[in-house]
């Protein structure tokens, strides 16, 4: 008997938002009344990968429905348009045929695609329903002349800013690029337009040397904001006298990705402690700067206001925020003493379900006293609640077995990722990290030595295992699977194996393979970069994979 | 402290409070009657599924509640809940419609997860033939469907 047809349309509905949009248009077409329950969910949240649809979905939206005799795009709630340059008169015409969207994506390339292909497009017939049509936005714009191929895309996407908030603005989540850049002025001016009623606002922005005074603008034009994305190679600017700013209880994600200076990003942290009451729940700070330089040296001065900026951001966020992320800003030792130390005063828990704690180590006159044990206190800070951690370990004198202690008191820790960072050489004791948390389900490792001397736990339940950068002899590996009895997913990324890491009593004999022994023989395994030291100029050596002793799955010859 | 349930078919079953009180509906009637000793009729819920809802109620018992809609989004199921699905469609469906009723989120969290699992990469033949449905559309109209919606076609 047919059950799942039968089942009640709210029951349809989970289901659905459970599948992609082409699970989900796969399921369309199973049967009639399959069909009829979920049609307008397909077109609840839209995403177009290819502009050479849009013909079709437009009219396709302007259709009526079986059963309720509404157009489907009265169905339709977001629309993403994740492709190429769209033309403008269809743009027009979805957005006509869909009158309660709320929410607007344009991720990537496309608006300034777009824009830059505006010329080629321009049509004078559009509908004239709307406000400000998307069709004449190249009209709309004023030349003096002398504009750069790039003031011309710039002032392109300032209209077409324009078309978009004017006619949708009751969008409650927008995200897009931003082409070129604003001066302050005309920042503040487009800032205003913003559909106030927007919950979620995602903006990239190149080059943008980012404010507070900026974002203050954002909160002031759209109060009932509850998250705030920032992007993509923002720098964040200096601030030398901390503005006074009004308390928001609304935000509770807070995103920044930038290319700055350290010690300017710890402000932001400041910010976040003057400006986010306790509904933050997520903030998150991602700086690609360490890339460029490794090692910044702060000022006494900058030293000084780091330090303030974790002791007032552990004071106001340290036990309600439930996800953070510090990434590339400098590991600054005394931040988790005060985190910790916030939960201890305040008699509250952390709430803290997920961390991602990376970067190079920022020596300030401030932490000498906490030095490597660092990781260690941040551990005892978010022990109860924490579910993914990912950290480097930075510091040059971490003692690796307290850290897995520690982390083997982590009752809920299912989810970790450890990285050693580029000026610290690691051999990580990996079976005893698998003894000390016995409940981790995924693990990525990303240093260079493994220590498989210690005795491997039995049926450990991990299902999915990253090794990356490390150097590896078959054997250390063929044992690290063995332990690894439930594993489903394996990924070894720029391994070098080496059969000379072997412990100086071992008797060595010339190997002819690498053998990995491969518990499970339905999982998925990727190799990124594998390659093979010593033994050079012997063609014969091979690498074999196998799910028993006896069968040969597959394998592959060096060099 | 208890609380007695009576099936459909009238089993008798007596559970923790706090088991029971993974139930909403459960929740609200006890906090309505207050303490009583009568079983709290329960006429659209079988023995057999009932038996199947209390033991996961009771495994489920210290889990943390989670309002994340990520967390609820991802179609992820551990283990235990993977095992506990492994049971004929008629029940499977079966339970689902019980957590509806019952008002129990996350087990009918993980029934909904389980069947969007069994569609997820299948193309409609399969589907129809995992779960026993007819195609009662022509072939002109499947073909019609495809053309409207090319757009989502794509993965």
């Amino acid at each position: 008997m047919d059950y799942l047809s039968q089942l009640p349309q709210e029951i349809i509905e989970l289901i659905a938002h459970k599948l992609s949009q082409h699970d989900l248009f796969v399921f369309c077409t199973v049967c009639r009344a399959i069909q009829n329950k979920t049609f307008p969910l397909l077109y609840q949240h839209v995403t177009l990968t290819d502009s050479q649809y849009m013909e079709r979905l437009a009219t396709t939206l302007a259709k009526l429905t079986n059963d309720t005799m509404k157009p489907l795009g009265y169905f339709t709630r977001s629309l993403t348009f994740k492709c190429g340059a769209l033309d403008v008169s269809l743009l027009d015409a979805i957005a006509l045929a869909c009158p309660f969207v709320t929410t607007l994506r344009f991720p990537g390339m496309c608006l300034e695609l777009t824009v830059s292909n505006q010329s080629a497009r321009t049509s004078s017939d559009y509908p004239t329903q709307l406000p400000r049509p998307y069709t004449n936005f190249a009209s709309n714009i004023q030349y003096t002349g002398n504009e750069d191929y790039r003031s011309c895309l710039f002032l392109g996407f300032k209209s077409f800013y324009d078309c978009i908030v004017s006619n949708h603005p009751h969008l409650t989540s927008l995200s897009f690029t931003h082409v070129g850049n604003f001066d302050d002025d005309e920042f503040r001016m487009y800032m205003r337009k913003l559909p106030a009623g927007l919950v979620e606002l995602s903006m990239n922005m190149h080059d943008r040397s980012l404010t507070i005074d900026d974002v203050e603008i954002i909160h002031k034009r759209c109060p009932l904001l509850e998250s705030l994305d920032l992007g993509d190679s923002l720098r964040l600017a200096e601030v030398n006298e901390p503005p006074i700013v009004a308390m928001n209880y609304v935000l509770k994600e807070f995103s920044i990705r930038s290319e700055s200076r350290n010690a300017n990003c710890w402000s932001w942290l400041w910010y976040a402690s003057k400006k986010y009451g306790h509904q933050l729940q997520t903030f998150r700070l991602n700086n690609a700067y360490n890339i460029y330089m490794q090692h910044d040296i702060p000022t006494t001065e900058q030293g000084r206001s780091v330090h303030n900026a974790s002791l007032d951001f552990a004071k106001q966020h340290a036990t309600t925020l439930r996800k953070l992320e510090l990434n590339g800003l400098g590991i600054y030792g005394g931040f988790w003493g005060f985190m910790r130390g916030a939960k201890r005063r305040g008699g509250g828990m952390s709430s803290l379900t997920r961390v991602e704690f990376k970067g190079v180590w920022f020596s300030t006159v401030f932490e000498s006293i906490l030095g490597s044990y660092v990781y260690e206190l941040m551990v005892f800070a978010i022990q109860s609640t924490i579910r993914e951690l990912s950290l480097s370990l930075a510091h040059k004198n971490v003692k690796v077995q307290d850290l897995c202690r520690a982390l083997g008191g982590c009752p809920h820790l299912t989810n970790l990722g450890i990285e050693e960072s580029s000026d610290t050489c690691m051999t990580f004791p990996l079976p005893f990290l698998l003894d000390q948390c016995s409940r981790l389900k995924q693990l990525t490792l990303k240093v260079s030595n493994v220590d498989t001397s210690l005795d491997w736990p039995t049926h450990h339940p991990i299902t999915s295992f990253t090794l990356e950068q490390a150097t590896v002899t078959g054997e250390q590996l063929t044992q690290a699977l063995a332990a690894m009895h439930f594993l489903k997913k394996l990924n070894l990324l720029n391994i070098v194996i080496d059969e000379h890491h072997r412990p100086p009593d071992h008797k060595y004999q010339k190997p002819q393979a690498a053998i990995w022994a491969i518990p499970n023989p339905n999982m998925s395994i990727t190799i990124n970069g594998l390659s093979y030291s010593g033994l050079l100029g012997d063609k014969n050596y091979r690498l074999i994979l196998g799910s028993s002793p006896t069968e040969q799955v597959s394998f592959w010859s060096f060099p | 402290m208890s609380v007695r349930l009576l099936s459909s078919d009238s089993e008798d079953f007596t559970v923790a409070k706090e088991v029971a009180e993974r139930s909403m509906l459960i929740k609200n009637m006890l906090e309505d009657v207050g303490d009583n000793d009568n079983p709290i009729p329960l006429p659209n819920v079988t023995a057999k599924i009932l038996r199947k809802v209390i033991e996961w109620c009771e495994h489920h018992l210290g889990d943390p509640v989670t309002n994340d809609e990520n967390e609820r989004r991802n179609t992820e199921i551990d283990e235990w809940d993977q095992k506990f699905m492994e049971v004929d469609q008629e029940t499977l469906f079966d339970i689902i419609l019980a957590a509806n009723y019952l008002d129990i989120k996350p087990l009918l969290d993980v029934g909904c997860k389980t069947v969007a699992n069994m569609i997820k990469g299948k193309t409609a033949e399969e589907i129809r033939k995992i779960f026993n449905i007819v195609n009662d559309l022509t072939p002109e109209e499947e073909a019609q469907i495809r053309k409207e919606n090319e757009w989502a076609e794509d993965r």
